[in-house]
């Protein structure tokens, strides 16, 4: 019974979200609708769930004083402070709120996503070896794309003798032909691959096939 | 020889830190300028906003957080800037909770300074956030009040001037995405283009610039902006050079020395081997 009603309400409420797409009957349309708005609220709700589970992971590392607890506690601290600052002193410019986070999440956020351009130039002086004829190909491919992408790139082309001021837009066009085929044509694979995977797992869900969504923790 | 190759393969990772770090600082301090060509997808974007009659309504979605400004914020600032200056009507929204502040801080720096004749609820609306992702933008489609009743300042979102005369997504001339991931432009163009046929363009992140390239060629996408390239070249497009074009001369020597760095790891790499080899 406890996975029966849940499996009878996903094939139900799922069948009719499709019906819904096709059928422009008002009724189908004003109620189709309304269950949108409610699934607006439960996606509202997980982030309710989220924290909790943030603060309970948190406070237990903290609570057993395991490795780092200290970042633990000030991230608790941080959320709580954030929080109490948005509910009681609002969002807007000019709060206390505001300010945090134009001074101090910000900048971390940032400074956290730069730090990618470090590690890619590390990674790519130690793994970008072109140990085989692919790996030789992903290796031309990244570097033209590298230097044909920056103004730098197409200048210094340009002032290449003979061959630059005879093809003076070829790195241009190699760099767009690299990007609109070989690049196209693998991003439509992987599209239409996982397109395909999803209408498949979604219509194994709605059938009761795929039930792993009904359990938790090996349960 | 060989000890110099092979202590070059293993070279401390911070030296590699140190070089890039001292590149891009250095590429900051100097500034050069350089001649900046406009792409056809950045073109077509531009001309989607260029196009739209006079007052014509437009979505602009914040969908990125703080760890994306580099590449995005220049962007919506120059597309926030190329709007206002057509004086079409703008609407602000945005699908990450932490992006929000952001609309506040474009509007403050492009809006209030640069368009100060400009009225809040006339000339532009900010909705804020709201969770929801795809079946919000389902509900835009069929009533903007009804996903947002309220706006971000908590004002009832029907007694906004600019909201009375657009109901709904469909109303919208063009919609603008800026997007650093999931929800983002491609959700915009699944279900605003696709399903309700408004058309949607926008910018993203360079490393997810790819995977837009097949929307692009099938036309589900009117143009794209692709990382902190694209913006620079539409700064170039609206003759208002920002941080974007500031940074492209950063970026090309970065892209040139990781370039470099492939070029020695491979030369160490097969000078070595061969000596193995022998």
């Amino acid at each position: 019974m406890k996975k029966t009603i849940p499996l009878v309400i996903t094939f139900l409420i799922g069948f009719y979200m499709i019906l819904a797409f096709f059928v422009p009957h008002p009724m189908v349309a004003n109620s189709a609708q309304e269950m949108q708005s409610w699934e607006i609220i439960i996606v509202a709700f997980t982030l309710v769930l989220g924290i909790g589970n943030l603060v309970f992971v948190h406070a237990e590392k903290i609570q057993r004083r395991r490795q780092g607890w200290f970042y633990s506690l000030t991230l608790l601290i941080c959320l709580g402070a954030m929080m109490a600052l948005g509910l009681f002193g609002g969002i807007k410019e000019g709060t206390s709120y505001y300010w945090l986070y134009d001074n101090v999440m910000a900048p971390l956020s940032s400074a956290m996503f730069s730090l990618l351009a470090f590690f890619i130039a590390s990674a790519a002086y130690r793994a970008f070896r072109a140990r085989n004829k692919e790996a030789t190909l992903l290796l031309i491919a990244a570097a033209i794309i590298m230097i044909g992408r920056v103004p730098l790139g197409s200048w210094l082309w340009q002032h290449i003798p003979l061959l630059g001021a005879k093809f003076p837009i070829l790195l241009d066009q190699v760099t767009r032909w690299v990007m609109e085929v070989p690049n196209t044509a693998g991003q439509r694979g992987i599209k239409i691959g996982a397109a395909l995977g999803a209408v498949s797992m979604a219509l194994r869900m709605l059938l009761g096939i795929e039930r792993s969504y009904l359990t938790t923790g090996g349960n | 020889m060989r000890n110099f190759l092979e202590r070059l393969t293993r070279i401390d990772r911070r030296w590699i830190f140190l070089a890039l770090g001292l590149t891009v600082a250095l590429a900051l301090l100097i500034n050069v300028k350089l001649p900046m060509t406009v792409s056809g997808d950045v073109r077509q974007a531009y001309d989607l906003l260029e196009k739209l009659p006079e007052g014509s309504p437009v979505l602009f979605s914040w969908d990125y957080d703080p760890g994306s400004m580099p590449e995005l914020y220049p962007l919506s600032a120059a597309m926030l800037r190329h709007a206002m200056r057509r004086n079409l009507k703008v609407v602000m929204m945005g699908h990450w909770v932490t992006g929000i502040p952001l609309i506040e801080k474009q509007v403050s720096e492009v809006i209030r300074v640069e368009f100060p004749d400009k009225v809040y609820g006339r000339d532009y609306v900010n909705l804020g956030y709201k969770s929801g992702q795809a079946v919000l933008v389902v509900t835009m489609a069929k009533s903007i009040a009804d996903a947002f009743p309220q706006d971000y300042y908590k004002n009832k979102t029907d007694t906004l001037e600019l909201m009375r005369s657009v109901k709904s997504l469909k109303d919208m001339g063009a919609v603008v995405s800026f997007s650093a991931g999931d929800p983002g432009l491609i959700m915009w163009i699944q279900f605003a283009w696709q399903r309700f046929g408004v058309p949607v363009t926008g910018g993203c992140t360079a490393v997810s610039a790819p995977e837009f390239s097949a929307y692009l060629q099938s036309g589900q996408l009117m143009g794209l902006m692709g990382g902190m390239r694209g913006a620079a070249e539409y700064e170039a497009l609206v003759k208002h050079p920002g941080a974007a074009s500031t940074g492209m001369s950063a970026q090309s020597l970065a892209h040139f020395l990781i370039v470099g760095f492939i070029l020695i790891g491979n030369l160490a790499y097969f000078l070595t081997r061969k000596k193995e080899d022998k």
